[in-house]
């Protein structure tokens, strides 16, 4: 066999390879939605459990649920870690990812059952929490490496948006289905529907995966070649500053916080704009993640970010005065956030060595949290409001920058395209 | 061989201290900018363990490619 000549040659081959033997869009993308199905409704349990735990069923201080809230989020802090250990392990047969997402979905129907079944906080509720957001990870972690794995980078944005297309649909028919079974039979029915979410992340197993190949091991040499790297800064700075508005997600808790004033803080009012914000954010997922691959990743995501920017000033600038007008300005932020979410993603899915997907692409999600973080410390300080927000539209700008630096090296599966 | 292991309990050592500094600097930080001090020290341990994994790698991505470079020679030698 000819070995190729420099790494362009490498890259070139290995997409070659993907296409010619483990790429099957059809089966790829359908295993994909339905883990992220699962993923966007069981993360719907953190918006969830606040709302359970202030129910007056348990006598809970603020600081208490924020406590039990953090700690059910450790497991997925750390799943750069587990992405570490999932590729430095082997395969069993032809299965590697694909048994994480298994032993996920176990793991995470455990931890509902306990959740649902007890009324201990500190000895039920909170280690059962942090089983199910633990399982949760695992699937997450196998589920993106996957992806990451057998998709040539033409295809990133369409398998990503996918992705976070069904995400946004998960926790959408999540927040409407727990409204509908609370009001009929109560907390204990909502908590073991999550059972039922766990399930449909099981379909990913029809996916075929690819030998265990040195190509597709840690290593010391492809390590040591991506963080010695200069430009590895700027991978950092993009995946840090390229999508602050994501701390606007209905997941992260400050959108329900925004428009808190303007709806006068019901319950159902704030799913309700949540549940706008999710169906214009799968949309545009699914949308304008193909067209990403069409105009380019790069391009599209200037384009994106200038999107999300005109979003989050439309709030700033004109605060919506009604119900109606809030659910209309969710609707916007969902979509035009989404898809800045999206291009984020895929430009990252781009620079990512194939030596350790599962690693590096939790590792620069590990920046989303981060800096989801720190603009939510912003936000706060600023008050929740229009100043907050006008603060935020232009932070969120700093994104241009990294992204015109960040460049694929050696060890990349692919170029930024 | 000793000079490249003492190289690597350099980093060791190095990577220990900047995590300890790195997650009091955030923990005050945090504290300072008003979080509650159990959210302030669970996401200074974590966002600290975000940053350190790249110093780690960094300083031993370095000592790696010496003895990737040093095995290589070895290996051309022998032939």
């Amino acid at each position: 066999m000819k070995k190729p000549a420099n790494a362009a040659d490498e890259k070139e081959e290995r997409i070659n390879r993907l296409y010619r033997k483990d790429w099957n869009p059809r089966r790829v993308l359908a295993g994909y939605f339905s883990v992220y199905i699962t993923e966007g409704m069981v993360r719907s349990i953190m918006y969830i459990l606040p709302i359970y735990l202030i129910s007056g069923l348990f006598n809970l201080s603020a600081i208490e649920i924020g406590f039990i809230l953090i700690m059910a989020y450790v497991p997925w802090h750390f799943k750069f870690l587990i992405g570490m250990g999932m590729d430095a392990s082997p395969g069993i047969r032809s299965w590697r990812r694909r048994i994480y997402i298994v032993i996920g979905t176990l793991i995470t129907i455990a931890g509902v059952f306990w959740l649902g079944g007890t009324t201990d906080v500190w000895l039920g509720i909170l280690p059962a929490i942090i089983l199910v957001m633990g399982g949760d990870a695992l699937i997450d972690t196998g589920m993106d490496s996957l992806l990451l794995d057998v998709t040539p980078p033409d295809w990133h944005g369409t398998g990503i948006g996918v992705g976070w297309g069904a995400r946004a649909i998960g926790y959408t028919i999540s927040l409407v289905l727990a409204l509908f079974v609370h009001s009929i039979w109560g907390w204990t029915a909502v908590l073991y529907l999550f059972a039922l979410y766990a399930l449909p992340a099981l379909l990913a197993v029809g996916i075929k995966e690819p030998a265990v190949t040195e190509e597709r091991r840690i290593a010391k040499k492809p390590l040591a070649e991506t963080f010695t790297d200069k430009r590895i800064v700027g991978w950092i700075g993009f995946a840090f500053f390229g999508a602050f508005v994501y701390v606007l997600d209905p997941t992260r808790g400050f959108l329900a916080l925004i428009i808190s004033p303007v709806t006068g803080g019901g319950t159902q009012a704030i799913i309700g704009a949540a549940i706008a914000f999710g169906l214009a954010a799968a949309v545009s997922s699914f949308v304008m993640g193909r067209m990403l691959d069409k105009i380019g990743h790069r391009k599209g995501y200037y384009i994106s970010l200038l999107g999300a920017f005109f979003a989050v000033m439309l709030w700033a600038l004109a605060m919506p005065s009604s119900y109606i007008m809030v659910l209309i300005y969710s609707a916007i932020l969902g979509f035009l956030g989404a898809f800045n979410v999206v291009a984020w993603f895929t430009v990252l899915a781009d620079t990512i060595p194939p030596h350790f997907t599962a690693f590096m692409w939790q590792y620069d999600m590990g920046y989303l949290h981060v800096a989801a973080f720190v603009t939510g410390i912003f936000i706060s300080m600023l008050g929740a409001g229009q100043l907050a927000l006008l603060g935020l539209a232009l932070l969120m700008l700093i994104g241009f920058l990294p992204a015109k630096l960040i460049k694929s090296i050696k060890a990349s599966k692919g170029e930024v395209s | 061989m000793d000079r490249i292991q003492k190289e690597k309990d350099v980093a060791l050592v190095t990577s220990i201290l900047a995590y300890i500094a790195i997650t009091i600097a955030l923990y005050t930080a945090f504290l300072l900018a008003g979080i509650d001090w159990i959210k302030a020290a669970v996401e200074s341990v974590v966002i600290s363990a975000t940053i350190i994994t790249l110093i780690i790698l960094y300083l031993f991505g370095k000592i790696w490619k010496k003895e990737l470079k040093n095995e290589s020679k070895k290996e051309l030698a022998s032939k």
